[in-house]
């Protein structure tokens, strides 16, 4: 550490030597030439160049800024609207396959009733008449037993 | 303190990318700038398009300019960079100064011996300028900017280790390789062995 310090007070010593602060003298008196003016004047037209565009992109975040703040919150708006409407669709979808099996219930009940109708009335009588879910069941009513299976 | 002000105004103008204020901002500049690219740069035309490339990045990124540091040191800054990348695109061998040196930390023992120096005898004459020059130009890409960030452009150590992202040991022991090689190159010169052609120096 001590020998860092030592480096670095010697490294002042030597830059402030008479001849190193003699060449930074004849370093600083150098003259520096001054820009043409056809430099300074394509360098102002670029500049220019630069300027006009510089204002255009300032117009035109102008009417970008809003118009992305519009579309996000359109989106936002989308998101939303979509996201509550999921809950209200996903219960309905087993209704249809109820109520196509009651459908299919009520069509097979009314068959049923008219061939009924049918084979026990015979012709002539009206098919109101005879119901098959009133008709009394076979196991249930000895009378009706076929005793021929027996 | 009234000049401090009036260029912290004509910053803050220019930080709003006013083209008026800007042109005032170059006026200010322009020269040293140029000066800067030119010794940096080894052709003139390149110099010239490098220093215009140097306004127009600062025109462009002023309103990012955070005055954290000074504007002259951000200015260097683009200026510097410019330089390398141009001495790069163009696969520009830099010629090294003869002097073996090893600056990575900036700590170290550096052993040039001091030549026979007699600075009254010279005036800053158009050859001797000349001698002067050729000498800058021969340093190396590291030692260079050193060299005239703070002797040109009378910048302090730290500024300059601030601006070449370097250490301030660093800075120093280059500097002091730097004005070495000037000296000797001097010394060749006011002995005979260097003698300037039209356009330089030739040995």
């Amino acid at each position: 550490m001590k020998e860092r310090m030592n480096s670095r007070h010697d490294l002042d010593q030597l830059l402030n030597a008479e001849a190193q602060q003699g060449v930074a003298k004849l370093v600083r008196d150098l003259k520096d030439e001054e820009p043409d003016m056809a430099w300074r004047a394509a360098l102002s037209s670029k500049i220019m160049e630069q300027s006009v565009a510089v204002q255009r992109r300032r117009k035109f975040n102008f009417f970008l800024k809003p118009a992305s703040g519009l579309a996000l919150a359109s989106c936002l708006a989308l998101v939303v609207v979509v996201s509550t409407q999921r809950p209200q669709t996903v219960p309905s979808n087993p209704a249809p396959a109820v109520a196509s099996a009651s459908i299919e219930k009520l069509i097979i009940d009314e068959h049923q009733n008219v061939a009924y109708a049918t084979d026990v009335s015979g012709v002539g009588l009206a098919q109101p008449e005879a119901n098959y879910e009133r008709a009394p069941r076979v196991a249930d009513d000895p009378i009706l037993v076929d005793f021929f299976q027996l | 303190m009234n000049d401090l002000a009036t260029e912290s105004a004509l910053i803050d103008r220019c930080r709003k990318q006013d083209p008026k204020a800007f042109a005032d901002f170059i006026d200010l500049y322009q020269a040293r700038v140029l000066g800067f690219v030119k010794r940096m740069v080894e052709n003139s035309e390149d110099a010239a398009d490098v220093t215009q490339e140097v306004f127009i990045r600062a025109y462009q990124n002023f309103h990012r300019f955070d005055q954290r540091s000074s504007v002259r040191t951000w200015l260097f800054r683009i200026a510097h960079n410019l330089c390398i990348d141009r001495a790069r695109k163009t696969d520009r061998r830099l010629k090294t100064a003869s002097l073996s040196y090893s600056d990575e930390d900036g700590d170290e023992v550096i052993d040039v011996q001091d030549t026979r120096w007699e600075p009254e005898t010279m005036a800053l004459d158009n050859e001797l300028a000349t001698v002067i020059e050729r000498g800058i130009g021969e340093l190396s890409e590291k030692l260079r900017p050193v060299l005239l960030l703070h002797d040109r452009e009378d910048m302090a150590y730290e500024e300059i280790a601030e601006l070449l992202q370097i250490p301030v040991g660093t800075v120093k022991s280059r500097l002091f390789l730097a004005r070495a090689h000037l000296q000797q190159v001097l010394t060749n010169y006011w002995n005979g062995d260097v003698v300037p052609s039209r356009k330089g120096v030739t040995s």
